[in-house]
C-alpha cells in the first residue's frame, strides 16, 4: 500500500489538475477506508468493541463510525474534492503556448502569470 | 432374562441353567442391573454434563488467544502506518483534545505550505536569473 501510494501520488502529479488528477488518490483513500472497515469487522468477531478497535487505529470512534455510515450509504462512493478548476479558454492557452515557446527557457512561471493575471498558476506551471 | 425371572414368567434356576452360571452369581447380576435402573430414575442436574478441560488443552487456547491478540495488533500497526501516510488526519495521539488535534493540523499546514514554498524557490530563482534575449 505504501508503493502504490508514492506511485499514485506521482501519477496525480502528472495528470494535471481537476477530478481526473485527484482520482487515484481519491481512490487508494477509499482503499484505505475499506481496510480499516475490514479490520473493525474482523474484531468485532472476535468480541472487540468498536471503541477498542478505534483505540487500536489510533483513530477518533466518530470518524470510524462515519466511514461506517459512509460505507452503508453509498459504499464510501468517490467524491471529489475542492471546487471545480477554472480552465483557460483556448485562445489564453495558446497565448501561453506561444509564450512559452518564444521565450524558452528563459520563462518562469511567476513571469507568465505576471502575463495572463487570470488564469491559474498550476494550469501555467503544467503548459510549461 | 433378567426381567423374566423378576416378573416371575421363569424360574431362576432355570435362567441360571439357561445363562450356565450359579444362582449366586445370577443374584448379583440381577441386583446390579435393579440398582442400575432404579439410580437411572434419580433426579440430576438438566443440560450435557460440563466438559473437562485438561491443563494442557487449557494452555493451548490460551495461547491460541494470545496469537490472535498479537497478530490484531500487528495488523493494527500496519493500518496506523499507512493511515499516517494516505489519511494523517485521521490519526489522533492517545489523550489528545480536539482544540490540540486543530493546532498539530494547523501546524502541519503551515510546515507543508513552507516546505512547498522552499520548493518552488529555486526553481522561480533559477528561470528568472538569466537576462531574457
Amino acid at each position: 500500500m505504501t508503493q502504490c501510494w508514492r506511485h499514485t501520488e506521482a501519477q496525480a502529479e502528472k495528470q494535471g489538475r481537476g477530478y481526473r488528477a485527484q482520482k487515484p488518490v481519491r481512490e487508494l483513500e477509499r482503499r484505505m477506508r475499506k481496510r480499516v472497515l475490514a479490520f473493525k469487522k474482523l474484531q468485532k468477531m472476535s468480541g472487540r468493541k468498536k471503541k477498542t478497535t478505534a483505540r487500536m487505529l489510533s483513530m477518533s470512534l466518530s470518524t470510524l463510525s462515519s466511514w461506517e455510515r459512509g460505507w452503508k450509504d453509498d459504499c464510501l462512493g468517490i467524491k471529489p474534492l475542492g471546487r471545480p478548476p477554472e480552465r483557460p479558454v483556448q485562445d489564453q492557452r495558446n497565448g501561453i503556448i506561444d509564450m512559452i515557446r518564444m521565450l524558452w527557457p528563459e520563462v518562469s512561471a511567476n513571469m507568465l502569470m505576471a502575463m495572463f493575471p487570470g488564469v491559474a498558476k498550476r494550469e501555467i506551471v503544467l503548459l510549461r | 432374562m433378567i426381567l423374566e425371572t423378576v416378573s416371575g414368567r421363569k424360574e431362576v434356576p432355570d435362567a441360571c441353567r439357561e445363562l450356565g452360571i450359579n444362582e449366586t452369581a445370577f443374584r448379583a447380576l440381577r441386583d446390579r442391573v435393579l440398582q442400575s435402573a432404579v439410580e437411572d430414575l434419580e433426579p440430576k442436574m438438566p443440560g450435557r454434563p460440563k466438559k473437562t478441560v485438561s491443563g494442557e488443552q487449557e494452555e493451548i487456547e490460551r495461547l491460541k488467544a494470545e496469537v490472535w491478540d498479537l497478530k490484531s495488533h500487528l495488523e493494527a500497526a500496519n493500518i496506523r502506518e499507512e493511515l499516517r501516510l494516505i489519511l494523517p488526519g485521521v490519526l489522533i495521539s492517545p489523550g489528545e483534545s480536539t482544540l490540540e488535534k486543530k493546532r498539530r493540523r494547523r501546524r502541519e499546514k503551515r510546515e507543508k505550505q513552507r516546505l512547498k514554498m522552499m520548493k518552488q524557490r529555486p526553481d522561480t530563482s533559477g528561470s528568472q536569473g538569466g537576462t531574457p534575449a
